[in-house]
Protein backbone atom coordinates (compact mmCIF):
# COMPACT_ATOMS: atom_id res chain seq x y z
CA UNK A 1 0.00 0.00 0.00
CA UNK A 2 2.82 2.41 0.94
CA UNK A 3 4.70 1.61 -2.25
CA UNK A 4 1.63 2.35 -4.33
CA UNK A 5 1.13 5.65 -2.49
CA UNK A 6 4.77 6.61 -3.02
CA UNK A 7 4.57 5.78 -6.73
CA UNK A 8 1.32 7.73 -7.05
CA UNK A 9 2.80 10.83 -5.39
CA UNK A 10 5.92 10.68 -7.57
CA UNK A 11 3.77 10.16 -10.66
CA UNK A 12 1.53 13.14 -9.78
CA UNK A 13 4.43 15.51 -9.22
CA UNK A 14 6.15 14.17 -12.32
CA UNK A 15 2.97 14.91 -14.26
CA UNK A 16 2.87 18.47 -12.90
CA UNK A 17 6.50 18.84 -13.98
CA UNK A 18 5.63 17.47 -17.41
CA UNK A 19 2.69 19.87 -17.76
CA UNK A 20 5.00 22.79 -16.94
CA UNK A 21 7.60 21.58 -19.41
CA UNK A 22 4.91 21.14 -22.10
CA UNK A 23 4.63 24.91 -22.25
CA UNK A 24 8.23 25.16 -23.47
CA UNK A 25 7.84 22.20 -25.81
CA UNK A 26 4.71 23.79 -27.34
CA UNK A 27 6.53 27.08 -27.85
CA UNK A 28 9.37 25.33 -29.62
CA UNK A 29 6.94 23.37 -31.80
CA UNK A 30 4.96 26.55 -32.54
CA UNK A 31 7.95 28.48 -33.86
CA UNK A 32 9.37 25.55 -35.82
CA UNK A 33 5.94 24.99 -37.44
CA UNK A 34 5.61 28.70 -38.14
CA UNK A 35 8.97 28.66 -39.87
CA UNK A 36 7.83 25.75 -42.06
CA UNK A 37 4.55 27.50 -42.81
CA UNK A 38 6.38 30.69 -43.77
CA UNK A 39 8.82 28.97 -46.10
CA UNK A 40 5.95 27.08 -47.78
CA UNK A 41 4.00 30.31 -48.13
CA UNK A 42 7.02 32.03 -49.61
CA UNK A 43 7.41 29.31 -52.23
CA UNK A 44 3.70 29.23 -53.06
CA UNK A 45 3.39 33.01 -53.28
CA UNK A 46 6.25 33.07 -55.77
CA UNK A 47 5.24 30.09 -57.87
CA UNK A 48 1.67 28.82 -57.51
CA UNK A 49 0.24 32.29 -56.74
CA UNK A 50 -2.89 30.68 -55.38
CA UNK A 51 -5.18 32.71 -53.10
CA UNK A 52 -3.89 33.16 -49.55
CA UNK A 53 -6.80 31.32 -47.93
CA UNK A 54 -6.09 28.25 -50.04
CA UNK A 55 -2.40 28.42 -49.23
CA UNK A 56 -3.13 28.70 -45.52
CA UNK A 57 -5.51 25.75 -45.69
CA UNK A 58 -3.10 23.61 -47.69
CA UNK A 59 0.03 24.39 -45.68
CA UNK A 60 -1.45 24.24 -42.19
CA UNK A 61 -2.75 20.68 -42.50
CA UNK A 62 0.42 18.87 -41.51
CA UNK A 63 1.87 21.27 -39.00
CA UNK A 64 3.20 19.95 -35.73
CA UNK A 65 1.89 22.66 -33.44
CA UNK A 66 -1.76 22.33 -32.46
CA UNK A 67 -1.87 26.01 -31.42
CA UNK A 68 -0.73 27.11 -34.89
CA UNK A 69 -3.10 24.70 -36.65
CA UNK A 70 -5.97 26.07 -34.57
CA UNK A 71 -4.95 29.65 -35.34
CA UNK A 72 -4.63 28.92 -39.08
CA UNK A 73 -8.08 27.35 -39.09
CA UNK A 74 -9.62 30.49 -37.62
CA UNK A 75 -7.52 32.72 -39.87
CA UNK A 76 -8.75 30.78 -42.91
CA UNK A 77 -12.36 31.29 -41.80
CA UNK A 78 -11.73 35.05 -41.55
CA UNK A 79 -10.17 35.16 -45.03
CA UNK A 80 -13.04 33.15 -46.41
CA UNK A 81 -15.47 35.74 -45.06
CA UNK A 82 -13.21 38.53 -46.37
CA UNK A 83 -12.71 39.84 -42.83
CA UNK A 84 -9.69 41.52 -41.32
CA UNK A 85 -7.48 39.77 -38.76
CA UNK A 86 -8.30 40.85 -35.25
CA UNK A 87 -5.58 40.97 -32.57
CA UNK A 88 -7.91 39.00 -30.31
CA UNK A 89 -7.34 35.94 -32.47
CA UNK A 90 -3.57 36.15 -31.93
CA UNK A 91 -4.14 36.91 -28.26
CA UNK A 92 -5.83 33.54 -27.90
CA UNK A 93 -2.47 31.81 -28.41
CA UNK A 94 -1.62 31.54 -24.75
CA UNK A 95 1.89 30.14 -25.12
CA UNK A 96 3.25 33.34 -26.71
CA UNK A 97 4.72 36.45 -25.12
CA UNK A 98 3.34 39.90 -25.93
CA UNK A 99 6.18 40.81 -28.29
CA UNK A 100 5.81 37.52 -30.16
CA UNK A 101 2.05 38.01 -30.49
CA UNK A 102 2.68 41.48 -31.94
CA UNK A 103 5.00 40.07 -34.57
CA UNK A 104 2.60 37.31 -35.53
CA UNK A 105 -0.25 39.78 -35.76
CA UNK A 106 1.86 42.04 -37.99
CA UNK A 107 2.84 39.13 -40.21
CA UNK A 108 -0.63 37.71 -40.76
CA UNK A 109 -2.05 41.19 -41.12
CA UNK A 110 0.42 42.21 -43.81
CA UNK A 111 0.54 39.02 -45.83
CA UNK A 112 -1.31 39.13 -49.14
CA UNK A 113 -1.06 42.89 -49.51
CA UNK A 114 1.97 43.00 -51.81
CA UNK A 115 3.03 41.72 -55.21
CA UNK A 116 4.77 38.33 -55.32
CA UNK A 117 8.34 39.67 -55.30
CA UNK A 118 7.85 42.08 -52.39
CA UNK A 119 5.68 39.55 -50.55
CA UNK A 120 8.37 36.91 -50.80
CA UNK A 121 10.98 39.35 -49.46
CA UNK A 122 8.70 40.35 -46.62
CA UNK A 123 8.01 36.75 -45.64
CA UNK A 124 11.76 36.12 -45.54
CA UNK A 125 12.21 39.11 -43.25
CA UNK A 126 9.57 37.80 -40.84
CA UNK A 127 11.04 34.31 -41.15
CA UNK A 128 14.41 35.59 -39.87
CA UNK A 129 12.73 37.07 -36.83
CA UNK A 130 10.73 33.89 -36.22
CA UNK A 131 13.96 31.93 -36.49
CA UNK A 132 15.39 34.03 -33.66
CA UNK A 133 12.30 33.22 -31.58
CA UNK A 134 12.68 29.55 -32.46
CA UNK A 135 16.31 29.49 -31.30
CA UNK A 136 15.30 31.24 -28.08
CA UNK A 137 12.41 28.83 -27.55
CA UNK A 138 14.74 25.91 -28.28
CA UNK A 139 17.23 27.07 -25.65
CA UNK A 140 14.45 27.58 -23.12
CA UNK A 141 13.06 24.16 -23.94
CA UNK A 142 16.47 22.54 -23.41
CA UNK A 143 16.94 24.38 -20.15
CA UNK A 144 13.52 24.21 -18.59
CA UNK A 145 11.54 21.36 -20.16
CA UNK A 146 13.78 18.62 -18.70
CA UNK A 147 14.31 20.61 -15.55
CA UNK A 148 10.61 20.83 -14.67
CA UNK A 149 10.12 17.08 -15.12
CA UNK A 150 13.16 16.35 -12.96
CA UNK A 151 12.06 18.91 -10.36
CA UNK A 152 8.59 17.38 -10.32
CA UNK A 153 9.94 13.90 -9.66
CA UNK A 154 12.45 15.13 -7.06
CA UNK A 155 9.73 17.13 -5.30
CA UNK A 156 7.52 14.05 -5.33
CA UNK A 157 10.30 11.94 -3.76
CA UNK A 158 10.91 14.63 -1.12
CA UNK A 159 7.24 14.69 -0.21
CA UNK A 160 7.29 10.92 0.06
CA UNK A 161 10.33 11.03 2.34
CA UNK A 162 8.62 13.64 4.51
CA UNK A 163 5.46 11.57 4.76
CA UNK A 164 7.35 8.39 5.56
CA UNK B 1 -19.92 39.40 -54.83
CA UNK B 2 -19.97 43.21 -54.97
CA UNK B 3 -21.39 43.37 -51.44
CA UNK B 4 -18.51 41.23 -50.19
CA UNK B 5 -15.87 43.72 -51.23
CA UNK B 6 -17.60 46.92 -50.15
CA UNK B 7 -17.64 48.21 -46.58
CA UNK B 8 -20.69 47.30 -44.52
CA UNK B 9 -22.00 50.87 -44.71
CA UNK B 10 -21.72 51.08 -48.51
CA UNK B 11 -22.99 47.59 -48.98
CA UNK B 12 -26.13 48.30 -46.93
CA UNK B 13 -26.86 51.50 -48.85
CA UNK B 14 -26.41 49.82 -52.24
CA UNK B 15 -28.35 46.74 -51.19
CA UNK B 16 -31.34 48.34 -49.56
CA UNK B 17 -31.56 51.98 -50.63
CA UNK B 18 -30.62 51.94 -54.31
CA UNK B 19 -32.28 50.20 -57.27
CA UNK B 20 -29.50 47.68 -57.68
CA UNK B 21 -30.44 46.65 -61.21
CA UNK B 22 -30.00 50.20 -62.50
CA UNK B 23 -26.55 50.67 -60.99
CA UNK B 24 -23.86 50.63 -63.65
CA UNK B 25 -20.83 52.24 -62.06
CA UNK B 26 -19.47 53.22 -58.63
CA UNK B 27 -16.68 55.81 -58.59
CA UNK B 28 -14.62 55.94 -55.41
CA UNK B 29 -11.93 58.62 -55.22
CA UNK B 30 -9.76 59.32 -52.18
CA UNK B 31 -11.15 62.18 -50.07
CA UNK B 32 -13.90 62.80 -52.62
CA UNK B 33 -17.61 61.98 -52.48
CA UNK B 34 -18.57 58.53 -53.73
CA UNK B 35 -20.45 58.74 -57.02
CA UNK B 36 -22.75 56.12 -58.51
CA UNK B 37 -24.06 56.06 -62.07
CA UNK B 38 -27.64 54.96 -62.58
CA UNK B 39 -28.84 54.81 -66.19
CA UNK B 40 -25.91 57.00 -67.15
CA UNK B 41 -26.73 59.71 -64.57
CA UNK B 42 -24.31 60.47 -61.69
CA UNK B 43 -25.46 60.72 -58.07
CA UNK B 44 -23.68 61.05 -54.73
CA UNK B 45 -24.27 58.40 -52.09
CA UNK B 46 -25.54 59.36 -48.65
CA UNK B 47 -26.80 57.35 -45.66
CA UNK B 48 -30.34 57.49 -47.02
CA UNK B 49 -29.42 56.41 -50.54
CA UNK B 50 -28.85 58.82 -53.40
CA UNK B 51 -28.37 62.56 -53.17
CA UNK B 52 -27.45 65.44 -55.43
CA UNK B 53 -26.13 67.50 -52.53
CA UNK B 54 -22.53 67.41 -51.35
CA UNK B 55 -23.56 68.22 -47.76
CA UNK B 56 -24.52 64.73 -46.71
CA UNK B 57 -22.55 62.78 -49.33
CA UNK B 58 -20.27 59.99 -48.10
CA UNK B 59 -16.59 60.66 -48.74
CA UNK B 60 -14.12 57.91 -49.57
CA UNK B 61 -11.01 57.42 -47.44
CA UNK B 62 -7.67 55.78 -48.16
CA UNK B 63 -8.58 52.92 -45.82
CA UNK B 64 -11.87 52.39 -47.64
CA UNK B 65 -10.10 52.14 -51.01
CA UNK B 66 -7.34 49.85 -49.68
CA UNK B 67 -9.90 47.63 -48.03
CA UNK B 68 -11.90 47.21 -51.24
CA UNK B 69 -8.75 46.32 -53.20
CA UNK B 70 -7.59 43.81 -50.59
CA UNK B 71 -11.02 42.19 -50.40
CA UNK B 72 -11.32 42.11 -54.19
CA UNK B 73 -8.03 40.25 -54.35
CA UNK B 74 -9.13 37.87 -51.55
CA UNK B 75 -6.28 39.33 -49.49
CA UNK B 76 -3.91 37.99 -52.15
CA UNK B 77 -2.59 40.95 -54.13
CA UNK B 78 0.25 38.79 -55.51
CA UNK B 79 -2.31 36.49 -57.16
CA UNK B 80 -3.95 39.31 -59.15
CA UNK B 81 -0.84 41.38 -59.75
CA UNK B 82 -0.94 40.75 -63.51
CA UNK B 83 -4.40 42.35 -63.56
CA UNK B 84 -3.30 45.17 -61.25
CA UNK B 85 -0.41 45.92 -63.61
CA UNK B 86 -3.01 46.49 -66.31
CA UNK B 87 -5.09 48.65 -63.99
CA UNK B 88 -7.98 46.47 -62.91
CA UNK B 89 -9.15 43.57 -60.79
CA UNK B 90 -11.92 41.30 -62.01
CA UNK B 91 -14.50 39.92 -59.64
CA UNK B 92 -16.88 37.09 -60.32
CA UNK B 93 -19.98 37.94 -62.36
CA UNK B 94 -17.90 40.12 -64.67
CA UNK B 95 -17.67 43.04 -62.23
CA UNK B 96 -14.51 45.00 -62.99
CA UNK B 97 -12.71 47.27 -60.57
CA UNK B 98 -10.57 49.80 -62.43
CA UNK B 99 -7.65 51.14 -60.40
CA UNK B 100 -5.69 54.36 -60.32
CA UNK B 101 -2.60 54.89 -58.20
CA UNK B 102 1.17 54.98 -58.44
CA UNK B 103 2.73 52.62 -60.95
CA UNK B 104 5.96 50.96 -59.82
CA UNK B 105 8.22 50.77 -62.85
CA UNK B 106 11.54 48.92 -63.01
CA UNK B 107 13.63 48.56 -66.16
CA UNK B 108 10.83 50.11 -68.18
CA UNK B 109 8.40 47.44 -67.03
CA UNK B 110 5.40 47.90 -64.79
CA UNK B 111 5.95 45.84 -61.63
CA UNK B 112 2.78 46.70 -59.78
CA UNK B 113 0.53 49.55 -58.69
CA UNK B 114 0.52 50.92 -55.15
CA UNK B 115 -1.12 53.80 -53.25
CA UNK B 116 -4.46 53.39 -54.96
CA UNK B 117 -6.30 56.68 -55.20
CA UNK B 118 -9.37 55.92 -57.32
CA UNK B 119 -11.58 52.95 -58.05
CA UNK B 120 -14.11 52.54 -60.79
CA UNK B 121 -16.41 49.61 -60.10
CA UNK B 122 -18.31 48.63 -63.25
CA UNK B 123 -21.31 46.41 -62.87
CA UNK B 124 -22.32 44.57 -66.03
CA UNK B 125 -25.95 44.07 -66.92
CA UNK B 126 -27.33 41.59 -69.34
CA UNK B 127 -29.74 43.50 -71.56
CA UNK B 128 -31.76 40.88 -73.32
CA UNK B 129 -32.23 41.29 -77.06
CA UNK B 130 -30.10 44.44 -77.24
CA UNK B 131 -28.25 43.05 -80.26
CA UNK B 132 -31.41 42.24 -82.21
CA UNK B 133 -31.57 45.78 -83.64
CA UNK B 134 -28.90 44.82 -86.15
CA UNK B 135 -28.78 41.05 -85.85
CA UNK B 136 -29.97 40.55 -89.43
CA UNK B 137 -27.33 42.98 -90.72
CA UNK B 138 -24.55 40.92 -89.17
CA UNK B 139 -25.93 37.43 -89.67
CA UNK B 140 -27.09 36.19 -93.04
CA UNK B 141 -27.80 32.82 -94.64
CA UNK B 142 -24.07 32.53 -95.37
CA UNK B 143 -23.19 32.91 -91.73
CA UNK B 144 -21.85 35.69 -89.57
CA UNK B 145 -20.09 38.61 -91.20
CA UNK B 146 -16.80 39.94 -89.84
CA UNK B 147 -18.08 42.76 -87.69
CA UNK B 148 -16.62 45.55 -85.61
CA UNK B 149 -18.74 47.06 -82.83
CA UNK B 150 -17.79 50.69 -82.30
CA UNK B 151 -18.64 52.81 -79.29
CA UNK B 152 -17.10 55.14 -76.73
CA UNK B 153 -16.25 53.63 -73.30
CA UNK B 154 -19.27 52.62 -71.25
CA UNK B 155 -21.71 52.63 -74.17
CA UNK B 156 -22.56 48.95 -74.12
CA UNK B 157 -20.10 47.16 -76.41
CA UNK B 158 -19.54 44.24 -74.07
CA UNK B 159 -23.25 43.93 -73.28
CA UNK B 160 -23.93 43.93 -77.02
CA UNK B 161 -21.51 41.13 -77.90
CA UNK B 162 -22.61 39.09 -74.88
CA UNK B 163 -26.18 39.25 -76.11
CA UNK B 164 -25.14 38.70 -79.72
CA UNK B 165 -23.40 35.41 -78.83
CA UNK B 166 -26.46 34.35 -76.85
CA UNK B 167 -28.81 35.27 -79.71
CA UNK B 168 -26.84 33.14 -82.19
CA UNK B 169 -27.66 30.12 -80.09
CA UNK B 170 -31.23 31.29 -79.51
CA UNK B 171 -31.76 31.67 -83.27
CA UNK B 172 -30.50 28.11 -83.81
CA UNK B 173 -27.29 29.04 -85.59
CA UNK B 174 -25.31 25.99 -84.61
CA UNK B 175 -22.04 27.82 -84.95
CA UNK B 176 -19.12 27.07 -82.62
CA UNK B 177 -18.30 30.39 -81.04
CA UNK B 178 -15.09 30.98 -79.08
CA UNK B 179 -15.06 34.05 -76.88
CA UNK B 180 -11.62 35.43 -76.06
CA UNK B 181 -12.31 37.14 -72.79
CA UNK B 182 -9.16 38.99 -71.84
CA UNK B 183 -10.55 40.39 -68.60
CA UNK B 184 -13.31 37.95 -67.82
CA UNK B 185 -15.95 40.58 -68.60
CA UNK B 186 -17.87 38.82 -71.35
CA UNK B 187 -18.28 35.42 -69.73
CA UNK B 188 -17.86 36.75 -66.20
CA UNK B 189 -15.59 33.95 -64.95
CA UNK B 190 -16.39 30.37 -64.08
CA UNK B 191 -19.22 30.89 -61.59
CA UNK B 192 -20.85 33.90 -63.17
CA UNK B 193 -24.10 32.41 -64.34
CA UNK B 194 -23.94 34.53 -67.51
CA UNK B 195 -25.58 32.55 -70.29
CA UNK B 196 -23.75 32.75 -73.61
CA UNK B 197 -25.76 30.03 -75.28
CA UNK B 198 -25.12 26.38 -76.03
CA UNK B 199 -22.41 26.69 -78.67
CA UNK B 200 -20.01 28.98 -76.89
CA UNK B 201 -16.54 28.30 -75.46
CA UNK B 202 -14.78 30.94 -73.40
CA UNK B 203 -11.03 31.43 -73.06
CA UNK B 204 -10.57 33.80 -70.13
CA UNK B 205 -7.76 35.97 -68.82
CA UNK B 206 -5.34 35.57 -71.71
CA UNK B 207 -4.05 38.09 -74.22
CA UNK B 208 -5.82 38.26 -77.55
CA UNK B 209 -2.70 37.00 -79.28
CA UNK B 210 -2.54 33.85 -77.14
CA UNK B 211 -6.31 33.44 -77.19
CA UNK B 212 -6.63 33.57 -80.98
CA UNK B 213 -3.81 31.07 -81.47
CA UNK B 214 -5.22 28.70 -78.88
CA UNK B 215 -8.79 29.02 -80.19
CA UNK B 216 -7.85 28.32 -83.82
CA UNK B 217 -5.55 25.46 -82.90
CA UNK B 218 -7.73 23.66 -80.45
CA UNK B 219 -11.37 24.75 -80.56
CA UNK B 220 -12.18 24.73 -84.29
CA UNK B 221 -14.31 27.87 -84.02
CA UNK B 222 -16.65 29.16 -86.69
CA UNK B 223 -16.67 32.54 -85.04
CA UNK B 224 -14.32 34.27 -82.61
CA UNK B 225 -15.70 37.06 -80.47
CA UNK B 226 -13.45 39.42 -78.54
CA UNK B 227 -13.61 42.73 -76.75
CA UNK B 228 -11.71 45.99 -77.14
CA UNK B 229 -9.05 45.66 -79.79
CA UNK B 230 -6.58 48.44 -79.28
CA UNK B 231 -3.10 47.56 -80.45
CA UNK B 232 -1.35 46.53 -83.64
CA UNK B 233 -0.81 43.09 -82.13
CA UNK B 234 -4.55 42.73 -81.63
CA UNK B 235 -5.08 43.66 -85.30
CA UNK B 236 -2.51 41.09 -86.41
CA UNK B 237 -4.32 38.42 -84.40
CA UNK B 238 -7.62 39.40 -86.03
CA UNK B 239 -6.13 39.27 -89.53
CA UNK B 240 -4.57 35.87 -88.82
CA UNK B 241 -7.94 34.55 -87.67
CA UNK B 242 -9.79 35.98 -90.67
CA UNK B 243 -7.15 34.52 -92.99
CA UNK B 244 -7.70 31.15 -91.36
CA UNK B 245 -11.31 31.12 -92.46
CA UNK B 246 -12.69 32.11 -89.07
CA UNK B 247 -15.21 34.91 -88.76
CA UNK B 248 -14.56 37.58 -86.15
CA UNK B 249 -16.79 39.91 -84.16
CA UNK B 250 -14.78 42.42 -82.14
CA UNK B 251 -15.30 45.74 -80.38
CA UNK B 252 -13.29 48.93 -80.45
CA UNK B 253 -13.36 52.32 -78.71
CA UNK B 254 -14.41 55.20 -80.96
CA UNK B 255 -17.37 57.51 -80.98
CA UNK B 256 -17.82 57.67 -84.76
CA UNK B 257 -16.75 56.01 -87.99
CA UNK B 258 -14.49 59.00 -88.72
CA UNK B 259 -12.77 58.63 -85.37
CA UNK B 260 -12.27 54.94 -86.03
CA UNK B 261 -10.64 55.60 -89.40
CA UNK B 262 -8.28 58.11 -87.81
CA UNK B 263 -6.88 55.44 -85.47
CA UNK B 264 -3.28 54.69 -86.50
CA UNK B 265 -3.34 50.98 -85.93
CA UNK B 266 -6.65 50.70 -87.74
CA UNK B 267 -4.95 51.90 -90.93
CA UNK B 268 -2.97 48.67 -90.86
CA UNK B 269 -6.15 46.65 -90.95
CA UNK B 270 -7.17 46.34 -94.60
CA UNK B 271 -10.60 47.90 -95.00
CA UNK B 272 -12.12 44.89 -96.72
CA UNK B 273 -11.59 42.65 -93.70
CA UNK B 274 -14.60 43.91 -91.83
CA UNK B 275 -17.90 43.61 -93.64
CA UNK B 276 -20.03 45.33 -91.01
CA UNK B 277 -19.52 48.15 -88.51
CA UNK B 278 -22.09 48.67 -85.76
CA UNK B 279 -22.05 52.05 -84.07
CA UNK B 280 -23.34 52.44 -80.51
CA UNK B 281 -23.42 55.58 -78.38
CA UNK B 282 -24.54 57.06 -75.08
CA UNK B 283 -26.92 59.52 -76.73
CA UNK B 284 -30.09 58.09 -75.21
CA UNK B 285 -28.33 56.12 -72.49
CA UNK B 286 -25.74 53.34 -72.82
CA UNK B 287 -26.28 51.04 -75.78
CA UNK B 288 -28.05 53.53 -78.08
CA UNK B 289 -27.91 51.99 -81.56
CA UNK B 290 -26.73 54.55 -84.12
CA UNK B 291 -26.58 52.37 -87.20
CA UNK B 292 -24.85 49.62 -89.12
CA UNK B 293 -22.29 50.40 -91.84
CA UNK B 294 -21.02 48.21 -94.64
CA UNK B 295 -17.41 47.55 -95.67
CA UNK B 296 -17.36 50.87 -97.55
CA UNK B 297 -18.52 52.71 -94.43
CA UNK B 298 -21.92 53.46 -95.95
CA UNK B 299 -24.82 53.30 -93.57
CA UNK B 300 -27.17 50.41 -94.21
CA UNK B 301 -30.61 51.86 -94.56
CA UNK B 302 -33.52 49.76 -93.39
CA UNK B 303 -36.86 50.03 -95.12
Amino acid sequence: MTVILILLIIFCFGLIGYKLSAFYISRKKFFSSLEILMSNLELDVSFSKDKLKNLILKNSENLNSKELVEFCKKYFELLDKKQKLDFELVNEIKILKKEEKDLIFLFFNSIGKLDAYSQSKEIKMYQNKVNEYYLQASDECKKYAGLYIKLGIIFGILICLLII
Amino acid sequence: MLQEVLSEQLSNIINYKIANNELSEIRIRRNKPIVVFMKGQPYYICEKGLTCSLDNAIFATKEMIDDIVYKASDYSIYSVNEQIKQGYIMLENGIRIGLCGSMVIENNQVKTMINWTSLNIRIPHAIKNCSLCCFDDIVSENGVKNTLIISPPGAGKTTFIRDFVYQLSEHNYCLNVTVIDERGEIGGGENSGINLGNFCDVISYCTKEQGFIQAIRSMNPGLIVTDEIGTEKDCESLINAMNSGVKVVATIHASSIEELRRKKFFEKLPVCYFERYVLLSNREGPGTYEGTYNEKFSKIVKW
